[in-house]
């Protein structure tokens, strides 16, 4: 991809690919705690797109999110991993289809095209890692994106 | 140059030399953004007709916009016309048959920047004379935001839009 083209950044650290199907995310690795993997499948959880694991006290409560990072209705095939994401006093727990954490990475960040960007949306940037685009983000942008479409 | 002629090179990039020749007349190209409606586009900013490029959908990103298209090393930014036009979206997307890529700059002096329009068909060049003038559709509140001019063309009100306004600057 071109590396002239205006507003790109350059961008150096620990960041986490989360994959929910299509859709591929970036973030700070500081804002998405351990994964840990889960077998089989959840049942109902307190709220619509809502799902939990275990019971009781120990119960897990997991949203998996769509390629349109809205949360699904029903639980999908393939998310075995699961990370909690923080943004201030406000944690949750995403299932993803794979994480991976980028170590001391070196990234290109680009700006979305102004056609694009919308105040307030989740994503305002992407890097091209290993020819896949990533959509910068952060926890608290997607915490606000699941709980937004939730309702 | 015309009134016409003065809308269809109203963007600042540099035009082809056999355009500006064309003193009674100048080229467009004729998209049809949906069935029976068609828009225009100076010719010097059409840049590349790409068939069912594959889209990478953004998150957040507004209703008009397919998302993310690859060409020559970069991401452009697919906007469906007919969807910003009348103000909502499909209400079942479909992967774009072809695709336009138009260039624009931000501001003059500035370097060219691409977009892209989604195209039911393949585009058209056409030349415009002054004499087709006319007003603008009614069908749709930003045609006056996004147009440079209009005129008749076999029947049709046909709005020459401005690359400008479509990609650099968020609709009103």
């Amino acid at each position: 991809m071109n590396t002239n083209e205006p507003g790109t950044t350059a961008l150096r650290g620990n960041f986490v690919l989360l994959r929910a199907d299509t859709l591929r995310l970036l973030l700070p690795q500081r804002e998405v705690g351990a994964a840990e993997y889960v077998e089989g499948a959840p049942g109902p959880g307190s709220a619509g797109g809502v799902f939990e694991f275990g019971a009781g006290d120990e119960a897990l409560a997991v949203v998996a999110l769509s390629g349109h990072m809205e949360p699904l209705a029903a639980w999908p095939q393939g998310r075995f991993v699961v990370t909690r994401l923080a943004a201030g006093d406000v944690e949750l727990s995403f299932a993803w289809n794979e994480t991976r954490v980028l170590i001391d990475a070196q990234l290109e960040r680009r700006p979305l095209p102004a056609a694009m960007r919308v105040a307030g949306a989740p994503i305002d940037g992407y890097v091209e890692h290993e020819g896949e685009l990533l959509f910068c983000t952060t926890a608290r942008h997607v915490i606000e994106a699941a709980c937004a479409a939730a309702g | 140059m015309s009134a016409m002629d003065a809308a269809l090179m109203h963007e600042t990039m540099d035009a082809p030399g056999a355009a500006m020749a064309a003193e009674l007349r100048a080229p467009a190209r004729l998209l049809e953004y949906k069935w029976g409606s068609f828009v225009a586009f100076p010719a010097h900013t059409t840049v590349a007709l790409i068939d069912s490029p594959t889209v990478v959908e953004v998150p957040g990103s507004p209703y008009y916009c397919h998302g993310l298209i690859g060409w020559q090393g970069r991401w452009l930014p697919l906007l469906d016309l007919n969807a910003l036009l009348r103000a909502y979206p499909e209400p079942e997307a479909r992967a774009p048959g072809h695709v336009l890529v138009l260039a624009y700059q931000e501001a003059p002096g500035r370097p060219l920047e691409y977009g892209a329009v989604c195209a039911r068909m393949l585009v058209r060049m056409i030349e415009v004379a002054d004499s087709q003038r006319c007003e603008l559709p009614r069908d749709s509140d930003l045609w006056p935001w996004v147009s440079l001019s209009c005129f008749e063309h076999e029947g049709h009100a046909v709005p020459v839009l401005d690359t400008r306004c479509l990609f650099a600057q968020p609709p009103p």
